[in-house]
């Protein structure tokens, strides 16, 4: 079952339109952070932004930031559009139970989530490794003062960005169950995972003040 | 408990639905025997549709039970649609993938099949030339034939097939009704609803007539067109000719239609029946069988004046 949701989803461009912006956002952050910040105006954030390993960060940053938004898109569209088709009633006249249906539905997105996820950010290490080369660096985890990420670091760092868009995943996907709309919800799930994080941010700090 | 004999490959027993203050279908009790093409007619609205989607499990009934195969439909859902193919009104597919891929799917939801029976099911249904194509490019005839592809593809016992030829034009109409014939002469169950009795009458060997969400009659088909088989007869006197026929015990009925006479016997009694005239002083002008017809029959048992389209 599994095998025929990624068959679905493979031959749909929607995956691959969403990964551009991701990848152009990084090279953007790398690129122009390096050349533009670090080159030409000597500002260190530059530096950190590009090159290896203060770069990590950042890129897990950003690929969670659109990352969450773009999957919530994926995750509404691909549900919503099998509503619009009518293709959810002829998988379930085959002799799958709703739960197999959604529980299959969800684990695809969940597959095709942590692979655009490692590609991207194959792809944004790739980047800064290219950096970290032209800046005449050692390619390596370790800094100056020895103080770097070990390894299992940044397995964590790399996890605690995964876990973090998945809330916006199970959203969008539960609204498209429910509304079965692509539009409405991958806008409203799009729109929190944009706004969440910086309203989370609000909220805590007025508390902290009052 | 189920209690399924060996012919009889579907049953609802006191199936109900109510949506609301609609009671959509009321106590239907269907038969469909093994090997058979069984036509479920009803105008619209009649709850075929309704039947369908229980039958299939799409929607609860609010009174009754299902029997597909011998078990509780409803108890054993995926085995029982493991062993069916469907197809519903205006059938659904993946529109930017191939006809092949849309297969391949559904193929995978029943448990997986080969290419090569994919190639076999097209070519049933005369698609192969077009299977690589996305499902977009094709016309309503070709998504229906894809629908019964995708229907026949794990090779199911029974086959539930909701209004199949809605949409096709004629020679698409006589094609579809080809391949329903072919599939029941290969052995399988077909449960066919539609509301075209020319259809039915032509692919069918059962019918079931609902109306109102209750059924009406069910019978095969034979026994519903001999049924409907009279003597039809011009006479010199057709007042004495009433008289004496009805006097015949083998006679049903005697009914004046202008200068006619209709008599409900049967056919092989022909000649007993001038024989009977003769005897009286009544002369035959003329004298045919008439063939029963199916419409006849709906018209009857469902009072509509014309059944819709």
């Amino acid at each position: 079952m599994l095998a025929a949701e990624l068959l679905k989803v493979r031959t749909r461009w929607m995956p691959y339109v969403l990964l551009l912006p991701v990848v152009a956002a990084l090279a953007f952050q790398t690129f122009f952070g390096y050349f533009a910040i670090w080159r030409h105006d000597r500002d260190i954030e530059g530096l950190h932004v590009a090159v290896l390993p203060w770069s990590l960060p950042s890129l897990l940053d950003l690929t969670q930031f659109l990352g969450a938004i773009l999957l919530a898109i994926l995750a509404s569209s691909l549900v919503g559009t099998e509503h619009g088709w009518g293709t959810v009633r002829q998988a379930l006249i085959r002799g799958q139970t709703r739960v197999q249906y959604l529980t299959t539905k969800l684990l695809s997105i969940c597959v095709l989530a942590a692979i655009g996820f490692l590609l991207v950010l194959g792809l944004g290490i790739l980047f800064s490794v290219i950096v970290t080369a032209v800046e005449d660096r050692p390619i390596t985890l370790d800094l100056p003062n020895g103080d770097g990420p070990s390894l299992g670091d940044v397995a964590l760092m790399v996890l605690r960005a995964a876990y973090a868009m998945l809330p916006y995943v199970l959203l969008a996907f539960t609204l498209s169950v429910v509304a079965r709309s692509t539009t409405l919800t991958s806008a409203s799930s799009s729109t929190g995972a944009s706004t969440m994080p910086s309203t989370c941010r609000v909220i805590r700090f007025s508390t902290i003040a009052i | 408990m189920p209690n399924n004999g060996p012919n009889v490959i579907l049953r609802t027993v006191g199936l109900s639905k109510r949506y609301g203050r609609l009671l959509a279908l009321d106590d239907l009790n269907l038969e469909v025997p093994r090997g058979q093409v069984y036509g479920f007619l009803g105008p619209n609205g009649a709850g075929k549709t309704t039947t369908i989607s229980l039958i299939l499990g799409l929607i609860a009934a609010t009174r009754g039970h299902v029997e597909m195969f011998g078990l509780d439909a409803r108890a054993h859902l995926s085995e029982t649609l493991r062993r069916t193919g469907a197809v519903l009104e205006g059938p659904s597919f993946y529109p930017l993938l191939s006809g092949r891929d849309n297969l391949r799917i559904w193929g995978a939801l029943s448990g997986g099949v080969e290419d090569k029976r994919i190639s076999e099911v097209l070519d049933i249904v005369g698609l192969r030339e077009r299977g690589r194509d996305k499902v977009r490019t094709y016309s309503q005839g070709m998504k229906q034939r894809l629908g019964l592809a995708a229907a026949i593809l794990h090779d199911p016992e029974l086959l539930v097939l909701d209004e199949p030829t809605n949409g096709l034009d004629p020679a698409g109409m006589r094609e579809f009704r080809g391949l329903i014939k072919e599939l029941g002469q290969m052995g399988k169950t077909v449960f066919v609803s539609s509301h075209l009795l020319s259809e039915v009458e032509q692919m069918c060997d059962h019918v079931g007539i609902v109306k109102g969400g209750r059924l009406v009659a069910q019978e095969s088909v034979t026994t519903l067109l001999r049924r409907g088989e009279a003597l039809e007869m011009r006479v010199t006197d057709p007042e004495r000719a009433v008289q004496v026929l009805t006097g015949l015990d083998w006679v049903d009925s005697v009914k004046r239609e202008d200068n006619r006479l209709v008599v409900e016997a049967p056919r092989e009694r022909a000649a007993e029946l001038s024989r009977a005239l003769a005897e009286a002083q009544v002369y035959l002008a003329e004298l045919r069988p008439r063939e029963g017809s199916l419409e006849e029959f709906f018209l009857e048992v469902t009072g509509e004046g014309e059944p819709r389209g």
